[in-house]
């Protein structure tokens, strides 16, 4: 909390490297933990079980289990989430409050994982998330993905793409938005994954770009099928009918937060119902025609 | 009749201000140092979400339900409102997938029909072909009925007399969408819209008008384009007057998120029904107003926040003319204002001056070069009728029934002995949306 504070007060500049992690103040909190996830910092020699609230800090390791997940919320509002059967590592944070920026690069071995960037990244996460044989480069946005077997896993079947000599590290990455429709204020997400020399740029919301091994280049982008998207779905995120962690549920929060209106109408911002006939309607907007109606150029008989 | 628009208007603006008012009280903020001080806050977590998304952070908004979800996966109104969140972000995929996860749950009435309301939409959007439009009708009375009318027919000087004036309003549009790529960022469109006033009091003052789109359009991360035909046609007291024929580009450049620049260009041949005209053809005149007409307009939107928009616009008219006094350079402005109120309710208010500046002097009709000032406003209120339930949603066809009231001012002035004429307007009307509406 101190920390936050400093941070966003505009004081504190976190510049930090992994060689320096030990006296570094913490960079994010673990926020939520499901079932088997264990952390430990760099200079550790074991793993310990994750705890909720505990700070985060640079270089630490977190590894997880079947159907498990943790999600690391940090300072710069950014949210990492490491799904099932990963390892990850933080390997880098800057965050400076006073110019509205901020850089992250963590390094997946092996698992899901899922990335949602803050705020103040756009434009500088050239390199925000490295895996054995990929570097993906952040432009604003979600981005999750699976490396090793679990990507050959969710990829199985999937049209177009051979997982057919896919070696150590193989590397599935999936853009999941903003859209170029989406109606937030959130900058539209881009992702540039580099492997093997070549960099494909993905700029479309749902497109995944597979990696099959060390020196290999990527292959894509292509959209997953429903059922592939559903399998790595669920190395991240829970199913109605899961167990819960024994928090007291929320009740009935639909008259209040579904139901409000705002949420339910996606057409809530940029609708138009506007006069004008003609300079503001987009492609895709809704207009209802109405009055004035000006006939231009006239002054003739009826 | 005009008491009762009039009446209802009130009464409409009233309802819907004091929706708004109730909605700002019930929004407590929950700020990022709370959450993160106490990340597994369930509580906490959903007040930030819910202001997250009100003010379009939908990333901030995401994460907290996702924080929810996995400390507790059976929250299935939760699960809902991260469907919404996703379907926003334009992530369809996932929020389809989310929407079958909660398909073994239990849901409330309410949570069932917004969950088949959003599997739908989700359904359509994911489609190649969309298809959208809306159906209006109303009521309108206007303190000069002929006035706005009166634009098209003073001949001589002439003006109509000021009279109320009872109508009938209905309208109707449809869109149809085809997108050519996997990627959705390439596609052809065609629309066509049709709007009719028919007097039920008052001065017989009818006219229709219909247009048809047709063309293609494009977008990028920030750009989107559209080029394609446009036709045009209106009638006036139910006799052909005008048709309209060409092409219109416009294109579209949005640096971020809150700004957009627009152009857009417009090039349409002009054929005019105007057989009174015709008969001094070529005997005293050289033509008819039968021509072209080009129009280029810049203008900007910018969102304020993620309720209330701002646009504006400058463009320039040039019309040509068989007869060249009909001929004009017309400059032009307009701006808009649109606040969303909650529940889908919206204030909307906006206006044009034009500035007509015919070429020639007229020695036939009018003695005079013509100069007029034109000025219309726009101010209207609307909500569905699902704002006015409790819960401000029904999941249903309330949600897309929008009841609007509108007042509407026109004004012109002329150089010249052409008459100066305004006219104040009411409006009431039921507007329903349907198809892909987003």
């Amino acid at each position: 909390m101190t920390l936050i504070k400093l941070a966003l007060s505009g004081t504190a500049v976190l510049a930090l490297s992994i060689s320096a992690a030990q006296a570094d103040p913490p960079i994010g909190t673990n926020a939520a933990i499901r079932n088997s996830v264990q952390t430990k910092a760099a200079a550790d020699p074991a793993l310990h079980p994750a705890v909720v609230r505990a700070p985060v800090h640079i270089g630490d390791v977190v590894v997880s289990g079947d159907k498990s997940a943790l999600q690391i919320l940090l300072v710069d509002q950014s949210v990492f989430t490491v799904g099932a059967n990963a390892r990850m590592t933080i390997d880098k944070f800057v965050y400076d409050p006073n110019r509205g920026s901020s850089d992250i690069a963590a390094s997946v071995a092996k698992g899901a994982f899922r990335f949602m960037s803050g705020p103040t990244l756009a434009g500088q996460g050239r390199n925000a998330i490295s895996s054995p044989v990929a570097t993906i480069g952040v432009r604003g946005t979600i981005v999750e993905g699976a490396v090793g077997s679990d990507a050959l896993a969710v990829l199985a079947g999937q049209p177009g793409v051979s997982t057919t000599g896919s070696g150590d590290g193989a590397t599935l990455i999936v853009l999941r938005g903003p859209g170029h429709t989406n109606n937030g204020f959130d900058k539209p997400g881009a992702i540039d994954v580099t492997a093997g020399g070549v960099t494909v740029s993905v700029e479309h919301a749902g497109q995944a770009v597979f990696i099959g091994g060390p020196g290999q280049q990527p292959v894509g982008p292509f959209y997953l099928t429903d059922a592939n998207f559903l399998r790595l779905s669920g190395l991240l995120r829970t199913q109605a009918g899961d167990g819960g962690t024994g928090l007291p549920q929320l009740g009935d929060v639909g008259s209040a937060g579904v139901n409000s209106g705002d949420n339910l109408d996606p057409g809530a911002i940029g609708d138009s119902y506007t006069t004008q006939t003609g300079s503001f309607d987009g492609p895709i907007k809704v207009t209802v025609p109405s009055r004035p109606v000006i006939v231009r150029g006239g002054g003739g008989e009826p | 009749m005009s008491h009762g628009i009039l009446r209802s208007l009130l009464a409409l603006g009233s309802a819907l201000f004091a929706l708004d008012a109730g909605a700002a009280f019930a929004d407590a903020p929950t700020s990022f140092e709370t959450i993160y001080a106490a990340p597994d806050d369930l509580a906490q977590n959903l007040a930030y979400a819910r202001a997250e998304a009100k003010a379009g952070r939908l990333l901030n908004a995401a994460s907290a339900l996702e924080r929810i979800l996995l400390l507790s996966p059976n929250e299935n109104g939760v699960r809902l409102f991260y469907v919404a969140v996703l379907y926003r972000l334009d992530d369809l995929q996932g929020a389809k997938q989310q929407l079958d996860a909660l398909d073994p749950s239990t849901l409330t009435p309410l949570q069932k029909a917004e969950a088949d309301r959003y599997r739908a939409r989700i359904a359509d959007e994911r489609n190649d072909f969309k298809f959208s439009g809306n159906l209006a009708a109303g009521l309108a009375v206007d303190s000069n009925a002929l006035g706005p009318l009166s634009t098209q027919i003073d001949l001589f000087g002439l003006t109509a007399p000021k009279k109320v004036g009872d109508s009938v309003v209905t309208s109707g549009q449809v869109e149809l969408i085809q997108d050519l790529n996997s990627e959705g960022d390439l596609a052809a469109f065609g629309s066509a819209s049709i709007y009719s006033r028919q007097s039920i009091g008052g001065p017989d003052a009818d006219y229709l008008n219909t247009q048809v789109n047709l063309g293609i359009n494009g977008s990028g991360l920030k750009t989107n384009w559209e080029i394609g035909a446009v036709f045009r046609d209106y009638q006036l007291f139910d006799s052909p007057y005008l048709a309209e024929y060409g092409g219109r580009a416009a294109f579209n450049w949005s640096p971020n998120t809150s700004l957009t620049w627009i152009a857009s260009f417009e090039g349409v041949g002009q054929s005019f029904h105007e057989p009174y005209v015709k008969q001094f053809v070529p005997t005293f005149i050289s033509g008819t107003h039968n021509g072209a007409r080009y129009d280029l307009t810049v203008g900007v939107s910018y969102r304020l926040s993620a309720t209330d928009t701002f646009s504006g616009a400058v463009g320039y008219e040039m019309k040509t003319a068989g007869y060249s006094p009909f001929a004009y350079d017309a400059p032009f402005l307009d701006a808009n204002y649109q606040t969303l109120l909650g529940g889908g309710a919206y204030f909307d208010i906006g206006g044009e001056l034009r500035y007509i500046d015919y070429r020639k002097f007229d020695a036939f009709f009018l003695n005079v070069r013509r100069e007029d000032m034109f000025g219309t406003g726009r101010m209207a209120i609307g909500a569905p009728l699902s704002s006015f339930w409790a819960q401000k949603a029904t999941g249903d066809y309330r949600e897309n029934i929008i009841i609007e009231g509108a007042m509407t001012y026109e004004e012109r002035t002329s150089k010249g002995p052409i008459a100066a004429y305004n006219d104040l307007g009411f409006e009431m009307r039921l507007i329903w949306k349907f198809g892909d509406t987003r």
